[in-house]
């Protein structure tokens, strides 16, 4: 059976109709996907002018369809079909597929989850072959993605390339927020990732992990997570942590020593022990 | 190509274009006369709607930047540049200015789009971008100025209508942000009035009138927006890109787009 011309529809405020894309079908959703996403959309053009995504107007679309949709599978499927397309034609670098790598760290689609964790674990055992072939950008944007789509939870497939990238300076950053999906997961990770962490780089990680901290939970919240790391962090990273929080106008959480002092209060201390609480009173 | 509205308006376009002159003088047709070839060339009938329009695109990609120069005395010293639908513009900014983390934060949206343009205010550092990371995607970069004559509004939605954007999605106020910066123009190599080939399938874009740039009439040495609704139109141009190190002050957040 011949499938119907697609109709663009947009309502009288300019947006695109989401139910003139609706059951258009696999087939279809794929080219329009592939053609958009590689700078080329006949219906809905792409303005040059103010540099626009092309995968902004897909991420909108999904975004109101929602993920119950029949419209977000489609999309899911056709995006799955582009990553592996992407694989197939390895080293060529296909212009959908910065793209489609962009929507994925938007949008999390089961459907993926089996080529992101196939490509991450490349990646960790050798990020030579990947890099060389897509380059490092789109290396980085694979692994940016993978953030989202499979978080290196103890049970995920994906964990142990988690940690094997963590111990990589140029993916450290992004495989810290791999291996921990929440601030206080995170700070675990935080001494061996300062000593990983590019020395240029570690302040302003620092700063905007304290940032977002501070708006997604509170200071109260974060107060007390902070202080109980205390002595297993090393001197720089709570210095970092106490300049970033007096700069979004909090209080500093860190007794700051300098590291003679700090040499003797850690010399003979037992891991079990807690410093006496007057100390430096 | 004739039969969509799109491509009425861009046969429109292509009909009264009169600046894709390249290095020739104004009224020599001889770079517009081989674009009309270049492309009738791969415009065969035999071909799919889909060939004909890669060939169109194709032509106006080897075409861009071959508008009439915009001569230096009427040059203001500032450009803007406006960027509207772009998450990943910002993003790079984001990952150079502010580090991966932010990224992170930013594609969750626990640093929202007002967040990262307070923050890169805070940490704006020229220094961390390549030659490699330019103000625009592309060869050609459009960009436009604050005129005295037509100044533009404040608000992000009517800036948009007077730039003639069109705003598909508006449903997801965080793709919709616009924002802009400025360099200076003496960091740009060749202005030049917008022509046909640099608008490409984009079809709102409107070619410059028929006459011959005139220093003394600075007016006529820039090409003008079509704006939609009520809006003037604006200046523009286009040149080549260039890193975003010619970007001394921090981007500016306009605000979302609301229709």
């Amino acid at each position: 059976m011949r499938r119907a011309a697609f109709i663009p529809r947009l309502r009288d405020n300019g947006e695109v109709d989401l139910s003139c894309l609706e059951g258009m079908g696999d087939e279809w959703i794929w080219n329009w996907l592939k053609s958009r996403l590689s700078g080329d959309d006949p219906h809905f053009p792409i303005d040059p002018r103010v540099g626009e995504d092309p995968e902004a107007l897909v991420v909108g679309l999904l975004r109101e369809a929602g993920e119950r949709s029949g419209l977000w599978r489609t999309i899911a499927r056709a995006v799955r079909y582009l990553l592996y397309e992407a694989s197939d034609v390895i080293p060529e670098v296909p212009p959908f597929f910065g793209p489609a790598l962009r929507i994925c760290q938007r949008c999390r689609f089961t459907e993926v989850e089996g080529w992101f964790v196939e490509t991450l674990r490349r990646l960790a055992e050798n990020s030579d072959p990947l890099e060389r072939a897509w380059g490092e950008r789109l290396v980085k944007e694979i692994t940016y993605a993978a953030v989202l789509q499979i978080p290196g939870i103890p049970t995920s497939p994906a964990r142990q390339a988690w940690l094997h990238l963590f111990e990589d300076p140029r993916y450290t950053t992004i495989a810290l927020r791999g291996l921990g999906a929440s601030f206080s997961q995170r700070l675990s990770y935080l001494p061996q990732w300062w000593q990983i962490c590019a020395r240029g780089d570690r302040e302003k990680q620092v700063d905007n992990m304290i940032f977002t901290a501070l708006k997604v939970h509170s200071f109260q919240e974060i107060c007390p997570l902070l202080q109980s790391q205390q002595y297993r962090f090393p001197y720089e990273l709570e210095v970092a942590i106490n300049d970033a929080l007096e700069r979004y106008g909090a209080a500093r959480v860190f007794i700051v020593h300098g590291s003679y002092i700090r040499s003797i209060m850690n010399a003979g201390r037992r891991s079990e022990m807690d410093p006496p609480e007057d100390l430096w009173k | 190509m004739s039969g969509t509205p799109t491509g009425v308006k861009l046969l429109l376009n292509v009909e009264n274009e009169a600046h894709l002159i390249g290095d020739r003088s104004f009224g020599d047709p001889e770079t517009f006369r081989r674009f009309l070839g270049a492309w009738i060339s791969g415009h065969s009938p035999t071909a799919s709607d889909r060939d004909r329009r890669d060939s169109y695109c194709g032509v106006c990609n080897d075409y861009q930047l071959q508008g009439s120069r915009i001569p230096a005395e009427v040059l203001p010293g500032n450009l803007v540049r406006y960027v509207a639908s772009n998450r990943s513009f910002l993003r790079i900014m984001i990952e150079k200015v502010l580090g991966e983390d932010a990224v992170i934060d930013f594609d969750a949206g626990d640093l929202s789009v007002g967040g990262a343009f307070f923050r890169l205010e805070l940490f704006w550092d020229t220094s961390v971008f390549r030659s490699e990371d330019g103000v625009g995607r592309g060869k050609g970069v459009f960009a436009t100025f604050n005129s005295l004559t037509a100044p533009l509004p404040d608000d992000a939605t009517e800036i948009l209508e007077a730039l003639a954007h069109p705003v598909l999605v508006s449903s997801l106020s965080e793709e919709n942000f616009l924002f802009r910066f400025s360099y200076s123009s003496r960091d740009v190599h060749e202005p030049r009035i917008p022509t046909v080939a640099d608008a490409g399938w984009f079809h709102f874009f409107e070619p410059s009138q028929d006459v011959e740039p005139d220093p003394a009439v600075s007016a006529t040495c820039f090409g003008w927006t079509k704006p939609f609704g009520r809006q003037q139109p604006q200046p523009e141009l286009v040149h080549h890109n260039v890193s975003m190190q010619v970007v001394k002050k921090a981007p500016e957040l306009i605000g979302v787009v609301v229709r």
